[in-house]
């Protein structure tokens, strides 16, 4: 169980990719060393075309390496084959978008019980689990039977986040997860995520906003391909007191 | 908002998924089948376009295949006995009253009036044609074969030598009789194996004498068996010299339609009303009755090879009109591909027109299935991000591919369903308009119809599919 416990939950060494477009090869990667601890939060920040989301492609198995290693809990996650790797987002990682990315004509719960399905977890079972999940997220479980158009984007993110908690998974890769919110749901957010975080969960999240940023317990920068700077931050701001800090000034003014 | 804390104790995350009585497939047909629906109601002109494209074709389909059945079954069966090198001439100028092509044909009545217009030297000047392997007139009728005590009813012609030709007979004991035998018209007789073997059990039936009808024939040859055709017994046959048979035994009789025996299941009359459904051929010969004793009805015409069928015919064509005296223009006396070939030609065409029929279904089933391609495309291009979110979330590929192919499915057999409903409907409007096509809208068709209709969607929502499970999630997931 400690030894569980101390695995990596991502060890990447010499990632890199490389990819054509037009006729021009762009190195995206070039050659990244990484490790991720159970329990981490970790943020990754850069400016556009540092490498951080083909990174977090990588890392969530959408993508394959041109050359380097990769183990997402102890798994060599470079020898799997293609139905493997579908296996591995399903169990192992959850995704969290920006744009929310929910099924538009499904409900919160149909989009929720989506992983279960493609574990051929369905009915009740799969229902029962996704509730869960909703409960997690914080969704008010009367928004369960909405669909997407029918929430705020708070709850669509709170659905989305229920969605990539639903399958138990070891990992969740949040892009840019407060990017199309106001800063008060964007907090709210980072609130959901901190007690998810709190509970033990490994979250990686990439932003390029320092604010954000300053939620997680890890800074890695990317540039030009490379982590340029890894730096841990002890006592990482709380999303709640920042909420009661800007309940307190609104009241005030 | 507040945050539940009362509701929420212990830890928020959840266990791994248990995984037991997991079902994918199940619900993957199901989910794909409501997301079918779905896009449908979505793009509601666009699915019934698509769908009434499926059913056309499908109808078409329907009606094809049950027409194709009741043709089989009232098809005049076994017209066999006159193999592809054999060209069949009537000495009557054939016509049918309505064209077989309805395919109604229960049975066949031919009318026969006049005698027929083939003579001797007919037969001697088509012997000379070049590619003629054999000609022998062939006429026929049933009658009763005594040997002794025994008797036996069975089919008499008259013929030449050539019938061994045109019939591929050939001789077991003893010979058959001579060109020679049939010029001074003598009672000579060869046995088919059925006659003999029920005449003579005991064997031994060359040089024995049996009556037909009131004339004595003395036996000089029984044939080789040659089996049955359908239900046709070959060997049930009794075969005597052309001009014996017409002096001698039609003599006998009443004037009897005199072709190569009718063809089993045909129904061959000489008068009364055709009961409702039948085919009726009218059989015009010359005006002149003495003829009809020394006329032969029908002379058949074995060619070396079947391709040069199509020269013997125009070359038999040529030569009777000539020593008819027949000038271009005017109607012919005779018939060539006569009775016989009459019918089989009709079938033909019936089939023709089913054919005709099939293409035309088989077009409108393949713009259905343009069009399935088609809408599953676009819908494929619409819906890449849902298409990244499934598999972001852990669809395989085959996953994608079994969902969006299912989809295509489902539009083509709702149109299939409703196509085979269409062509049930339309087989019975057909039924009322067309008198004697009874209606039977077999379980056969509807199963061609959905066959054809899942045929449609698999072959038509392959490539959409593959299309969407090529799906590159980390694009599809980039658009806004």
């Amino acid at each position: 169980m400690t030894k569980d416990e101390d695995r990596p939950v991502i060890r990447v060494e010499k990632l890199t990719k490389d990819y054509r477009m037009g006729t021009t090869m762009v190195h995206a990667l070039r050659g990244i060393d990484l490790t991720v601890r159970r329990g981490e939060m970790v943020a990754i920040m850069g400016p556009s075309g540092s490498g951080k989301s083909t990174f977090l492609n990588l890392v969530g198995c959408l993508d394959r390496p041109t050359a380097g290693q990769y183990w997402l809990d102890g798994i060599a996650v470079s020898r799997l084959s293609t139905g493997q790797l579908a296996t591995v987002r399903n169990r192992k990682i959850g995704f969290v978008f920006q744009s929310f990315h929910l099924l538009p004509r499904a409900t919160a719960l149909e989009n929720v019980t989506l992983p279960p399905l493609y574990a051929g977890v369905v009915g009740a079972p799969a229902r029962r689990r996704g509730l869960q999940a909703l409960e997690a997220a914080q969704l008010p479980l009367d928004r369960a039977r909405h669909q997407p158009s029918e929430l705020s984007g708070g709850e669509q993110q709170r659905v989305a986040i229920a969605r990539s908690l639903v399958t138990g998974p070891s990992l969740i890769l949040a892009d840019e997860p407060t990017g199309n919110l106001d800063t008060r749901t964007g907090l709210e957010v980072m609130a959901v995520l901190q007690e998810l975080h709190d509970d033990g969960i490994t979250i990686v999240l990439v932003t390029h906003e320092p604010d954000i940023a300053a939620y997680c317990g890890r800074v890695v920068r990317f540039q030009d391909g490379l982590v340029v700077d890894d730096a841990p931050c002890p006592s990482p701001k709380r999303a709640e007191d920042t909420l009661a800090a800007l309940a307190t000034k609104e009241v005030a003014s | 908002m507040s945050t539940p804390d009362n509701e929420l104790s212990g830890r928020r995350t959840l266990p791994p998924l248990d995984l037991r009585g997991s079902t994918p497939f199940g619900q993957t047909v199901v989910l794909a089948a409501r997301s079918a629906f779905a896009s449908l109601g979505v793009h509601k002109l666009r699915g019934a376009l698509t769908i009434i494209g499926i059913v056309v074709g499908v109808a078409g389909i329907f009606v094809i295949a049950n027409l194709a059945l009741l043709v089989r079954t009232a098809t005049v069966r076994g017209i066999g006995g006159l193999g592809a090198n054999v060209i069949d001439v009537s000495g009557f100028t054939l016509s049918s009253t309505a064209p077989l092509a309805t395919g109604a044909g229960h049975g066949l009545v031919v009318r026969v009036s006049g005698a027929p217009s083939l003579t001797a030297a007919d037969v001697e000047a088509l012997q000379k044609l070049p590619h003629v392997a054999g000609v022998t007139p062939r006429t026929g009728t049933r009658m009763q074969v005594q040997a002794g005590a025994r008797n036996w009813t069975t089919q008499v012609f008259g013929a030449y030598p050539g019938i061994q030709i045109t019939q591929g007979y050939s001789v077991q004991q003893g010979a058959f009789f001579s060109q020679a035998d049939v010029a001074a018209s003598k009672t000579v007789a060869v046995l088919g194996q059925t006659v003999a073997k029920q005449l003579f059990p005991g064997g031994n039936a060359v040089g024995q004498q049996i009556r037909i009808g009131s004339v004595d024939f003395s036996v000089v040859g029984v044939l080789k068996p040659l089996g049955a055709n359908g239900d046709q017994d070959l060997d049930d046959v009794v075969v005597v010299p052309a001009s014996t048979f017409l002096q001698r035994l039609m003599g006998s009789g009443p004037a009897r339609m005199t072709s190569g025996g009718p063809p089993p299941g045909a129904n061959v009359k000489t008068g009364g009303g055709p009961p409702p459904g039948v085919q009726v051929f009218q059989a015009q010969g010359v005006q002149d009755p003495a003829l009809a004793r020394a006329n032969f009805p029908d002379v058949q015409v074995a060619v070396d090879d079947p391709s040069n069928v199509p020269t013997v015919k125009s070359a038999i064509t040529r030569a009777l009109e000539q020593d008819h005296g027949i000038t271009p223009g005017s109607k012919d006396d005779f018939t060539v591909g006569g009775f016989l070939q009459g019918v089989e030609t009709a079938q033909q065409a019936a089939s023709t027109i089913l054919w005709g029929m099939g293409a035309i279904a088989a077009i409108a089933l393949l713009i259905g299935g343009f069009g399935v391609a088609n809408v599953m495309l676009a819908s494929v291009a619409e819906r890449q991000r849902e298409i990244g979110v499934r598999l972001a979330v852990g669809a395989s590929v085959a996953d994608i591919f079994l969902q969006f192919l299912l989809e295509a499915l489902t539009v083509s057999v709702i149109g299939g369903l409703l196509g085979a409903l269409c062509g049930a409907a339309l087989s019975l409007l057909m039924s009322t308009q067309l008198r004697g096509l009874p209606f039977a809208p077999s379980w056969l068709a509807v199963v061609a119809a959905l066959v054809a209709a899942v045929a449609i969607g698999l072959i038509f929502g392959a490539y959409p599919a593959r299309r969407a499970a090529q799906t590159d999630p980390i694009q599809a997931l980039r658009r806004a």
